[in-house]
């Protein structure tokens, strides 16, 4: 149980102080503590707390939702809905999409994840520990194939375009595009191991979708508000998604989530279709207004690509000393090793669990991700200092070279 | 955004606008433009702040809430424990 948290660090009951390279999952891209979260928070406490904006609505709301309208991709009118977490907000698509199109089917990736719902456990892929033993599962979602270039069967060199003529066959002869409501997937998938789609991928996907009247639904849960090295993972390659959900670094640890798109797509929903007690509540806007303003004025988005930089190198070069890194990948400052055993590409879980306790021992924070539990992933603060990454980091190679192979 | 209060709101119902507020209205618009046009509002003005059972608007109207954000304020707006 942590007693006090500020900034970069993580300070235990017993007066450790720990390295946080987690940012609770990609929660805390301004850092813990963060002042203009807390100045803001503590003024709308001090003013009201709760009202639900659907009985009497608020600024901060509005402003939340002019945010998200202005800094998400697409050169298009916006317009966005609130809610309280990544799961709702994916559900909430899902039900923008299928109303919208009139269609049902809900298209999903392998090693995809978007929450822990009825529907969002069916969209998820992961059995263990995400679904198993909690179904049965929300009809009309279909999995697809990811380019996954790490683990491709196919040519490697090729994977998008391989990846893409399987994906539509399935579509047009398993579904039936016509019955598509909405393709789902993360930009850079983030439980599924920070798999990073080769390029073209994501604009293929895109592109289908639009010629087929289907609604292309980016969930940037996880690599939103600067992760990436952009604000949001899908400007890499110029994707402007129909939908986006937001949520994680949306508002420095208060639940809040957000869907945004299409202005046409968004007003098409009859009216108080959409809603909930607490979705977009006061405190969690303006926490989000101060996590924003952070971001901008600190030029995070920025600083992402600088530690992940710094990240990048550092793992490279543990790459080519230890013979259990099968890949090094990710964006910006949401970087990842893929362990495997030597030789091989078989998956090696031990390994991520050893180098995790040692980590755990030094008083590092690292996450594990990935389907085979084989993926060491890297999310610190967007605004840690260099001297405490690069301490991390040096913790990490320990860890890795206390791995017996 | 955020007021700077803190005057006690007095715990009686005061309408000095008609309903919504020249405030509340330019806020209506503003809202249009950027939240889907799904979500409902039961009453239309924007909140400033809030105190017991009294909701006073962006245009100075104080007004009863016998709603409490559908049941959640059961120890009212702004109970002192909220923010100690």
């Amino acid at each position: 149980m942590l007693a006090i948290l500020h900034l970069k660090i993580i300070l235990d009951v017993d007066g450790n102080s720990i390295l946080d390279l987690g940012a609770g999952i990609a929660v805390l891209n301004v850092g813990h503590s963060s002042p203009k979260v807390i100045e803001n928070v503590k003024t709308q406490i001090d003013a009201f707390t709760h009202t639900c904006f659907m009985v009497v609505p608020y600024t901060g709301y509005v402003e939340v939702c002019e945010a998200l309208n202005r800094l998400t991709p697409g050169k298009f009118k916006k317009k966005s809905v609130l809610m309280n977490s990544g799961a709702e907000a994916l559900e909430n698509a899902v039900k923008i999409a299928r109303s919208y199109t009139k269609r049902q089917a809900v298209v999903v990736f392998e090693h995809g994840y978007h929450g822990r719902t009825n529907l969002t456990m069916a969209m998820t892929a992961k059995n263990m520990p995400y679904k198993n033993g909690f179904g049965p599962f929300a009809p009309e979602v279909y999995r697809m194939p990811m380019a996954y270039p790490f683990r491709w069967n196919g040519d490697q060199a090729k994977c998008a375009q391989e990846a893409l003529e399987i994906i539509t066959h399935k579509i047009e002869k398993e579904i039936g595009a016509k019955n598509v409501a909405a393709i789902v997937i993360e930009p850079i998938q983030g439980e599924g191991g920070f798999i990073v789609p080769p390029k073209g991928f994501l604009p293929g996907i895109a592109n289908y979708a639009k010629e087929n009247g289907i609604v292309f639904i980016a969930d940037e849960v996880q690599t939103g508000f600067g992760r990436t090295g952009n604000w949001f993972a899908s400007e890499d390659e110029n994707v402007e998604p129909d939908i986006i959900t937001t949520a994680k670094g949306i508002a420095a640890g208060l639940p809040l989530s957000g869907v945004t798109g299409r202005a046409e797509i968004m007003d098409s929903i009859h009216l108080s279709g959409l809603g909930g007690t607490y979705g977009g509540n006061p405190i969690a806007c303006a926490a989000a207004l101060g996590a924003i303003e952070t971001i901008e004025k600190d030029n995070l988005v920025e600083r992402a690509n600088k530690i992940g930089k710094i990240m990048t190198d550092a793992l490279n070069q543990m790459a080519k000393k230890y013979s259990i890194i099968g890949e090094v990948r990710g964006r910006g400052a949401m970087q990842a090793i893929e362990l495997i055993k030597p030789g091989s590409d078989e998956p090696n879980s031990d390994a991520q669990l050893a180098i995790i306790k040692y980590c755990i021992s030094k008083g590092v924070l690292i996450l594990s991700a990935g389907t085979y539990a084989n993926v060491i992933r890297l999310l610190p603060p967007l605004n840690i200092d260099e001297e405490l990454l690069k301490d991390g980091l040096s913790v990490l190679d320990e860890a890795i070279a206390s791995v017996k192979s | 955004m955020y007021s700077e209060a803190k005057n006690p709101i007095a715990q009686k119902r005061n309408l000095i606008t008609a309903i919504p507020g020249p405030k509340s209205e330019q806020l209506i618009k503003r809202r249009a433009e950027a939240v889907s046009a799904s979500l409902g509002t039961a009453f239309p003005v924007f909140i400033e702040r809030a105190e017991g059972s009294i909701i006073l608007d962006v245009d100075g109207n104080s007004i009863l809430d016998l709603g409490a954000g559908i049941a959640v304020l059961n120890v009212g707006h702004s109970s002192p424990k909220n923010n100690s």
